[in-house]
């Protein structure tokens, strides 16, 4: 069992895992402070994408340590962690117009300058570049260390920033909705942008409140940008992370991206495993911070741990009417959200490359 | 008990005609050249590994950085290019043409991009030991460790053994491969674990 000893984010709703809680729960979209049009909010303040990127990933690392140091965990500083990034393009921006492509890859120089800014120093470090699956990627390899017991402990940064390059190459998709993300109703027409920096620590030898009870990532051939339309992979993903012997899970927090295919996917493999009842509750944050690729299943799994954390969910605030041919678990704008109940959390996250991974974050028992 | 240690090398070369394995990949004709190399040398590791992997790790030195160049420079902001610039995209084809499902994982840490792919496969076949492949593209050059069990049995690793190795008693052509460009090595070779770890682990 994988104990979180702690969490903290950067996103669009602000730069604590709270203010995240409060405009998920009180129904704010923060797309406008995002990118809703083709620039990075976060590199105006910056002078290039790699500063930007660790300057947000350290604000997330510092919200983390303080968390850490008030529980009297504070275990950044020994000589048994390991650190993994996960990013879908990492510092592209810099690279790509300064006209320095080739000379690295553009996301290890990003953990690389972190973790020297921060002063860690680690027995083991991994970028997992695994599309907008990243971060579970990054888990499920934590998985694999704490596994052959190579660490003790295991620190996750996950973070993508939105400039020219990224936007230019998703508006080229036509993926892009017109005004809102509204995922898994029947007028979705497409995802936000979005940027993010998330980090995680995660134990093999200290309990904690939570745990990860399961991690799968499962790839699949059928075709580059959409998944199979069996949901074959996803599906084994989920299996994979499920344990049948503790019970179902009482929310899901879905990938959920708002374009067609992804929720349908979704909503047809959620359909296989659990049936078209009202539980296990469906919902998912993009609506609120935009969809932050690489960093968005740590985004997802801060979430799941702060639903734990008050014992509540939050609806899909902009999704007004569900797709008719979706199962009832969607929670709208206008389904009431019950207090207590929730023991465990599935995390769903699908990538380009079908890339596809799931992940169960529950109390510890 | 033994690990075995496979290194298969290709260079490979995209034909203007439709590949052998065109009908394993869906749209094969949009693919960028990094996925191409890895489909075409793909197509050859299916027909001399029937044992189909457990675990894929894919590494690639360079990342995406060629696509990346030629998605801005086209100036036509192509679909197709773009999905292409994502590393871990060219695993598709891969699956495809390997008509494979399991755990991939694609990572990067340039300069030493192979090394961690090599690294992570050591550790996860000394815990699980089972088919596990660590491959990757460079430019027209695709190549694949192939770590496999050559017998029954438990393998229990030493990692102080070997942090003892020295530099000394590492294979330089193996070396220069890893660091000097990736140029191909003049046969396909085979490491008994013992040579493995003073090779490669001591880096």
């Amino acid at each position: 069992m994988i104990s979180v000893l702690g969490y903290s984010c950067s996103t669009a709703a602000g730069s604590t895992p709270e203010r995240f809680w409060h405009a998920l729960t009180t129904g704010h979209d923060c797309r406008d402070k995002s990118t809703a049009r083709p620039g990075c909010f976060w590199q105006e303040r910056q002078e290039s994408q790699l500063d930007t990127l660790v300057y947000h990933l350290s604000v997330a690392y510092s919200g983390l340590k303080l968390s850490l140091e008030s529980a009297g965990k504070d275990v950044l500083k020994g000589d048994r962690l390991g650190v993994i990034m996960a990013s879908t393009k990492g510092a592209i921006e810099d690279f790509i117009w300064r006209d320095t492509v080739g000379q690295s890859d553009f996301i290890s120089p990003v953990l690389n300058r972190f973790i020297a800014d921060v002063k860690l120093r680690p027995a083991r470090i991994a970028v997992v570049s695994n599309a907008c699956a990243s971060s579970h990627g990054a888990v499920f390899l934590a998985s694999r260390w704490f596994e052959s017991k190579a660490v003790d402990h295991v620190l996750i940064v996950a973070a993508d920033g939105v400039g020219p390059f990224v936007w230019q190459g998703f508006n080229s998709l036509g993926i892009l909705a017109k005004e809102t993300c509204r995922p898994f109703a029947g007028d979705r027409d497409g995802l936000q942008l979005g940027e993010a920096a998330a980090a995680l620590l995660l134990s093999r030898t200290i309990p904690a409140d939570l745990v990860i009870e399961g991690i799968a990532i499962n790839s699949e051939g059928s075709a580059v940008t959409r998944p199979a339309k069996t949901g074959e992979s996803l599906r084994k993903a989920c299996v994979g992370a499920l344990n049948p012997n503790v019970g179902a899970p009482q929310l899901i927090i879905a990938h959920g991206t708002g374009t067609k295919l992804n929720d349908q996917t979704e909503d047809q493999v959620f359909s296989q495993l659990f049936g078209r009842h009202q539980t296990p509750v469906l919902t998912g944050v993009k609506w609120c911070t935009g969809h932050t690729l690489g960093a968005s299943g740590a985004v997802d799994l801060i979430a799941a741990a702060l639903a734990l954390k008050h014992n509540t969910s939050f609806p899909l605030t902009n999704s007004i009417e569900k797709d008719p041919t979706m199962a009832d678990r969607v929670a709208l704008s206008s389904t009431s959200i019950h207090q207590g109940g929730i023991e465990r959390v599935l995390i769903t996250s699908l990538g380009f490359g079908g890339a596809n991974a799931a992940a169960v974050l529950a109390r510890a028992r | 008990m033994e690990l075995k240690i496979d290194f298969r090398h290709y260079l490979s070369e995209p034909h203007n005609t439709e590949p052998e394995w065109a009908h394993l990949v869906e749209r094969w004709y949009q693919i960028d050249l990094a996925a191409h190399v890895l489909a075409s040398a793909a197509w050859k590791w299916r027909q001399e590994f029937p044992k189909p992997p457990d675990f894929i790790f894919l590494a690639s030195p360079g990342s995406s950085n060629v696509t990346d160049k030629e998605f801005v420079d086209s100036q036509t902001s192509s679909a197709a290019k773009f999905v292409h610039t994502l590393p871990n995209v060219r695993g598709s084809a891969l699956c495809q043409v390997l008509n494979w499902t399991g755990p991939m994982i694609c990572l990067q840490n340039d300069p030493a991009t192979v090394l961690s792919g090599l690294s992570e496969a050591m550790d996860e076949f000394s815990f699980a030991p089972r088919e596990i492949w660590v491959c990757g593209v460079e430019a027209r050059d695709a190549y694949l460790f192939r770590f496999s069990l050559k017998s029954e049995g438990n393998l229990i690793l030493s990692r102080e053994e070997a942090a003892m190795a020295t530099k000394a008693e590492i294979d330089s052509a193996f070396i220069g491969w890893l660091t000097n460009n990736h140029k191909p090595l003049s046969k396909p070779f085979t490491w008994t674990y013992g040579q493995w770890k003073r090779n490669v682990r001591a880096l």
